[in-house]
């Protein structure tokens, strides 16, 4: 494909996952048992032959440098192109960098790139998308910047659009409460020519713009062809903790799963030498997506569990997120719990969140 | 610029492997997948690494496809190496000279310029065909402290069942007097478990000379081991403890298996400090059903899980819809299982499709006569039809059908 790809790793100022990422970026949460979010687009990227990724990482990068490593999982390990993983300069002292002066701090990248096309896009999008088809319309409608949507319950700081018939987006609003239907709204995946998000950056500088969505889309709509690209397979969003919870437990249902996890477009991921899932004489096993790497000797319902999970005898684990390496001793019992890596949950221990508000436990602890 | 490595593997992995039969109808031996996502191979290859060896040999001669593709560059067991790393060795033709590997010697014989690349001390031959764990370098301490030419591994094996090995004869200090090849009457019990560390001086020595003598069948076990015998040569055998096996037949490939499940087996794949490598895939995990009912199991990512499992090994992709059931049987990936499926004591090659309601094998319990119950063998990408019925010990392949279908 003649375009480059600009990936931003953090989420934006709108958006809070709670503790889950404080330690990471986004787009190195673990996400559906075995994954990054960073993976979705990536995959995605890497079915659509695009032959440059700058990965834009700015703060919290270690495990997402531990995670990326060389590229070489996802075949982006090229000696033309390939992956590269963009930290900041030392002198870019502000962490809270907008996406304009970001994008600014790596312009060098962007002027040495030979495709006439840039693709942007946050890493936290859960979806399968078709790039090529994404690129091909744009070509198609003549646009000068085609903006991936899909069709979702907006919430706070999401973006709104409205569009005519050949998909021209003709307004958009900024979405500050909470909505009660559904509507078009922006994933933050963009495709522009390279000269021209020069010279947004340059006009960014000059008009102090902040925000790609207000300050390129809104006030664009009528001085440029902006076109939607109407993604309608499953896409989702992660911005909070509740939809992060609600995300890995759609992959529960069997054709959220088809959807993301086509058997010609696999999702890429760091590869791991994890033994096959060990499962004991008595265990219960209902409705629960498991990594290689586990052992479950107790009982698992409606849940995710990540690599090298030990549930030991007598447990039992409900609609609970069970991240790397954790161990469960016997007896203990959980119910919408969200744990993260390397945890220990002691004997007979219970601990109980609710849907709406799942208990998170932080990195490494023992409860 | 060739680094000089002190010991190289050179590892025999050209054996077809007749006694498996369907199973290995479109791959050699070695590239057999066992355990739910390894291959024969990757014990002896994660041996080799985490042994510190870095150089390793893989001679290949029969249905290389699979094993070739397999191996690639190496980077799955860390052996993508500036300096050595593995290397596919294939028969060559040179001049007017080339030709098939004759015999297990003759395959390293011919490639005595790859190994003088590295100008090694010590060679260490392989058999890509057991399922082991040994630390190499254990061996080559030994081999060194005894001043040897050749250091044979041995494994005790119970004395009733020495007549199926290599049986080594050895002195207190064990050094060996005489090498038995399946021997009515056993002396010992130490049988050799085809893993040798030879001098390379001595050892391309003997093989120049066996290969200049008409008579040889250009072998290590009947050929060269007899010959340094009869000179004299300082011989030893370094005893092994721990799990072996030769997983050259159904029922040993099956029994292997089953031995995952048993805690009491010390066959632990999830050693942190002796890690067994293999190619691995990025699959999606395996989800598990609201009517799946598992016990004793092992399941490989991308598995959907439906139904009954017990004591039993999936690969990876494998689906089993609701209502079937599999007992003390092996499933390769990419199977799919339908509705109502019963499968028991059977090992199902990789992408066979079973249609609902088809009955594979029995319990050995439900067979009147015991000569007539064995392990039931589905080949590589056969279809069983809806309702079929496959009888313990049958062996199906559509492979085997095609092919009469051209004769």
């Amino acid at each position: 494909m003649n375009a480059f790809c600009l990936l931003f790793t953090d989420i934006s100022s709108n958006e809070n996952i709670g503790t889950i990422s404080e330690h990471r970026s986004a787009a190195s949460l673990p996400f559906g048992a075995r994954y990054r979010l960073i993976d979705f687009i990536l995959s995605s990227l890497v079915y659509a032959s695009v032959p440059n990724v700058g990965v834009i990482a700015r703060n919290n990068y270690n495990s997402l440098v531990d995670h990326l490593g060389s590229g070489k999982d996802w075949d982006l390990n090229r000696k033309n192109g390939g992956m590269k993983i963009l930290t900041p300069y030392a002198n870019a002292t502000d962490e809270k960098q907008n996406r304009f002066e970001a994008l600014n701090t790596i312009k060098p990248y962007i002027t040495s790139m030979l495709p006439e096309y840039c693709i942007i896009s946050d890493s936290n999008i859960v979806t399968n998308i078709d790039f090529n088809d994404v690129f091909k319309k744009h070509i198609e409608k003549g646009a000068d910047i085609t903006v991936v949507c899909h069709r979702a319950t907006p919430t706070t700081g999401d973006t709104e659009i409205s569009y005519d018939e050949n998909g021209r987006i003709t307004d958009v609003l900024y979405v500050s409460e909470d909505k009660d239907y559904e509507r078009e709204i922006i994933t933050k995946i963009y495709i522009l020519k390279k000269d021209f998000l020069l010279s947004l950056m340059e006009q960014a500088i000059t008009y102090e713009w902040t925000d790609f969505n207000k300050d390129c889309i809104a006030k664009g709509v009528s001085k440029y062809k902006i076109y939607t690209y109407c993604h309608n397979e499953y896409c989702t969003v992660i911005k909070n903790l509740s939809n992060y919870y609600r995300a890995n437990m759609d992959l529960l249902d069997v054709d959220i799963r088809n959807e993301l996890f086509k058997s010609n477009k696999r999702i890429l991921t760091k590869i791991k030498d994890s033994v096959p899932i060990t499962f004991g004489d008595n265990c219960n096993v209902r409705n629960s997506l498991i990594a290689d790497g586990c052992k479950i000797e107790g009982s698992v319902e409606n849940s995710i569990i990540f690599r090298d999970v030990h549930i030991k005898s007598g447990a039992s684990i409900k609609n609970s997120i069970i991240m790397q390496g954790t161990t469960i001793d016997n007896d203990a019992n959980m119910s919408y719990v969200i744990l993260d890596k390397n945890i220990m949950v002691s004997k007979g221990r219970t601990l109980n969140g609710s849907e709406n508000y799942p208990f998170v436990i932080s990195k490494g602890v023992t409860v | 610029m060739i680094i000089k490595k002190e010991m190289i593997a050179m590892l025999l992995a050209g054996g077809q492997g007749n006694r498996l039969y369907v199973l290995t109808k479109k791959m050699a031996k070695p590239a057999v997948p066992f355990g739910g996502k390894y291959r024969i191979i990757d014990f002896t290859l994660s041996n080799c690494v985490n042994s510190g060896i870095d150089t390793v040999g893989v001679l290949t001669q029969y249905q290389p496809l699979e094993l070739n593709s397999y191996i690639g560059n190496g980077q799955p067991w860390d052996l993508d190496r500036m300096n050595g790393g593995v290397s596919i060795l294939p028969p060559y033709v040179s001049g007017a000279s080339g030709e098939w590997y004759k015999g297990t010697a003759n395959a390293i014989y011919q490639n005595i310029n790859f190994i003088e690349q590295y100008y090694p001390d010590y060679v260490l031959v392989l058999s890509g065909d057991h399922i082991y764990k040994m630390d190499y370098r254990k061996m080559l301490n030994f081999h060194k402290e005894k001043n040897a030419a050749i250091t044979v591994a041995t494994l005790e094996v119970p004395i009733e069942e020495a007549n199926r090995f290599g049986i080594l004869n050895t002195n207190d200090d064990l050094s060996i007097y005489e090498f038995e090849e399946k021997p009515k009457n056993p002396k010992s019990n130490k049988a050799s478990m085809g893993i040798y560390i030879f001098n390379w001086k001595k050892m391309k020595q003997y093989l120049e000379m066996d290969e200049n003598n008409p008579n040889s069948s250009f072998d290590f076990g009947k050929d060269i081991i007899p010959a340094m015998l009869q000179n004299g040569e300082r011989m030893f055998a370094y005893p092994h403890t721990g799990y072996w096996k030769d997983v050259g037949t159904i029922d040993s490939l099956w029994d292997a298996n089953m031995d995952l499940l048993n805690p009491k087996i010390d066959l632990n794949l999830s050693d942190p400090l002796w890690r067994i490598y293999c190619r691995n895939k990025a699959i999606m995990p395996s989800f598990i059903g609201n009517s799946a009912n598992i016990s004793r199991s092992l399941v490989t990512e991308g598995c959907e899980v439906n139904g009954l499992l017990n004591y039993s090994i999936l690969f990876s992709n494998v689906s089993v819809s609701e209502g079937a059931t599999i007992e003390y049987s092996v499933v390769m990936k990419n199977v799919k299982i339908g509705k109502n499926v019963k499968i028991q004591y059977a090992i199902i090659a990789d992408d066979v499709v079973i249609e609902d309601g088809a009955i594979i094998g029995d319990a050995p319990e439900k067979c009147a006569n015991p000569s007539e119950w064995g392990i039931t063998v589905i080949g590589q990408g056969t279809i069983i039809k809806s309702g079929q019925v496959v009888l313990p010990k049958t062996m199906i392949s559509d492979l085997n059908d095609e092919r009469k279908e051209n004769e």
